[in-house]
């Protein structure tokens, strides 16, 4: 499976609650690791692939 | 006070911080044996170069065994004898990565002196640091690096015959080896960062789907 097809290409993160920031996938990958990680798990991240909604399960798998 | 969330956080970090450094002693351990059977071979080559090219030599009438033979039986086990033995008793350590780097390039060394200077050997040397490569692990490239500037500056100073294959050479020589060598650690030393932030990426991803799961768990049982 090609990058292309894989992965997430943007990310909505909630900041404050109802308030969602659009990220490219580089930008998110930037964040510090353990704030990736307490916002997956307090699932306050949604991934877009292609502007439709993917699992996170998904859009990690793929680097 | 620590909240749960924070636990399961400090967890996860934890968890990818450990299985990066396992991939990176993995594949240490693994380098090293490699380059332990490699400088088995390098020495067993080099015994075969001396024993082909210039077995005897002539002392009046009388043959005798030239001097490249016992140099590359004796010197050349010298070289190996340390690294292969830290390889196989300490696989993983850091010294052992960087006296694997001093017995490869010295090495290298050993077999352009046996070749007479032949500027082919002189390959050799790209090979071993591309070989050194395999550690992804930029500092064992400079104390390989090191050992080539220091063996061509002083074998080229006091036994040009033997570097380079002339007895007089162009004083500047060394540093036209020594701009292709920066040359090859520039783009080397690029692929070991580059291979370590993989390694790194590879350990929070499978941390990152683990956290997946977790909420998956924390949002069923809530």
């Amino acid at each position: 499976m090609s990058a292309s097809n894989s992965g997430f290409d943007l990310a909505k993160v909630e900041l404050e609650p109802s308030v969602w920031k659009s990220m490219t996938k580089p930008q998110f990958e930037a964040l510090p690791f353990p704030e990736r990680i307490r916002l997956v798990l307090g699932r306050k991240v949604k991934f877009l692939r292609k502007g439709e909604e993917i699992s996170p399960t998904e859009a990690l798998r793929g680097i | 006070m620590m909240t749960e969330a924070n636990r399961n956080v400090e967890k996860l970090v934890r968890i990818a911080d450990e299985r990066f450094d396992a991939h990176r002693d993995a594949n240490n351990r693994y380098t090293d044996r490699m380059l332990a059977y490699l400088l088995i071979a390098e020495w067993v080559f080099g015994v075969v170069l001396s024993l082909v090219f210039s077995p005897d030599a002539w002392e009046g009438k009388t043959r005798i065994l030239n001097i490249h033979v016992p140099l590359a039986v004796l010197l050349g086990g010298a070289i190996v004898a340390v690294p292969v033995f830290l390889a196989f008793v300490r696989p993983g350590w850091t010294l052992t990565r960087h006296v694997i780097a001093i017995g490869q390039l010295l090495t290298s060394a050993l077999l352009i002196h046996l070749s007479g200077g032949r500027i082919e050997t002189h390959f050799h040397v790209f090979g071993s640091l591309a070989f050194l490569a395999f550690y992804r692990d930029w500092k064992v490239l400079i104390t390989g690096t090191l050992v080539v500037v220091a063996d061509h500056f002083l074998r080229g100073t006091f036994y040009p015959e033997s570097v380079y294959g002339v007895t007089n050479p162009e004083w500047w020589r060394f540093l036209e080896h020594a701009f292709w060598v920066v040359f090859i650690d520039i783009v080397l030393v690029i692929s070991c960062i580059r291979g370590v932030k993989e390694m790194r990426r590879l350990a929070e991803q499978s941390a990152e789907l683990e956290a997946v799961a977790l909420s998956h768990m924390t949002a069923g049982a809530a």
